[in-house]
């Protein structure tokens, strides 16, 4: 039975960080209503890597939610089975972007491009530089691999 | 200069891999399309083929500026550049292999969730025939 909240609680932990990392990256679907800081510094360089990944993170959620609503969370072994997929999904939404931070990384420091180019890699770099950062954070506070 | 002749060739192997991938894709802008092959993607699937669009409309643009800016007759700067270039390439794609993944995650959980639904399907089967002409592309123009 000890066993079973615990695997609960790592469960209900993947919204936890999912919200957290919303939170951090201004992700939420409708920022004016969020009262999120959205025009930030970098609001319209950052607006359509925003919206990319805001829609990956609800993607996420809804299936993450889906697989809660329909498996038995009573029984010890479906739990452990929904963990290790819900874990899956959530490392693969991610890990897409240390893609893009690749990308942005290979143009600022391999100088062969315009200065614009490069300003603009440099500022979208610090988006997911940022992203990666609050994953990172969110995992290590809930204990997710 | 034989050498840097090769090295430009490659480069232009880059623009065709991408013409490539954009042709089987369907990645054209109406505008741009050929009528006679113009891809209808189902409705499930346009949001991601929309996302690869950006992605590599992004990758053309790029490589376009770093061929146009820079002194493609040094044999020393067209070898940073298709490593550069080659990196470029490569991140792109591989963006869209997560995806993949994340879709077969789905499809091999088989434990009921409802979550196997034919919206999922389609989108696993696009992310594989991109996956697909991605390495196809590579092959063809001898991509590393």
């Amino acid at each position: 039975m000890e066993n079973l909240k615990k695997l609960n609680e790592k469960l209900l932990g993947y919204f936890e960080a999912i919200e957290d990392i919303k939170v951090f990256n201004e992700l939420h679907g409708n920022r004016e209503d969020d009262g999120m800081n959205y025009s930030s510094v970098y609001g319209d360089v950052w607006a359509p890597a925003i919206d990319e990944v805001s829609k990956a993170v609800d993607r996420l959620e809804d299936d993450i939610y889906g697989i809660y609503e329909n498996a038995d969370l009573t029984s010890e072994f479906e739990c452990e089975n929904v963990l290790h997929v819900v874990n899956m999904l959530f490392n693969r939404t991610f890990e897409k972007y240390d893609s893009e931070l690749k990308y942005y990384e290979t143009i600022m420091n391999e100088g062969y491009g315009t200065e614009e180019m490069k300003e603009e890699a440099e500022v979208m770099f610090l988006f997911y530089n940022g992203l990666q950062a609050s994953v990172k954070g969110a995992k290590y506070d809930y204990g997710i691999r | 200069m034989v050498k840097v002749t090769i090295e430009n060739k490659e480069l232009e192997g880059y623009f065709n891999a991408i013409n490539f991938i954009r042709s089987a894709i369907g990645l054209y802008s109406p505008i741009e399309a050929d009528k006679n092959n113009v891809i209808e993607w189902d409705p499930e699937v346009k949001y991601c083929v929309s996302e690869v669009r950006v992605a590599v409309t992004r990758l053309y643009r790029d490589l376009r500026v770093i061929d146009v800016e820079n002194d493609l007759t040094d044999e020393i700067v067209c070898e940073n550049i298709l490593y550069l270039v080659n990196k470029l390439f490569n991140n792109t794609f591989m963006k869209f292999t997560y995806d993949l993944k994340y879709y077969l995650a789905i499809e091999y959980q088989g434990f009921g969730s409802g979550l196997q639904d034919e919206e999922n399907d389609k989108k696993r089967h696009f992310y594989m025939m991109l996956k697909n002409v991605f390495e196809e592309a590579k092959y063809e123009y001898g991509i590393a």
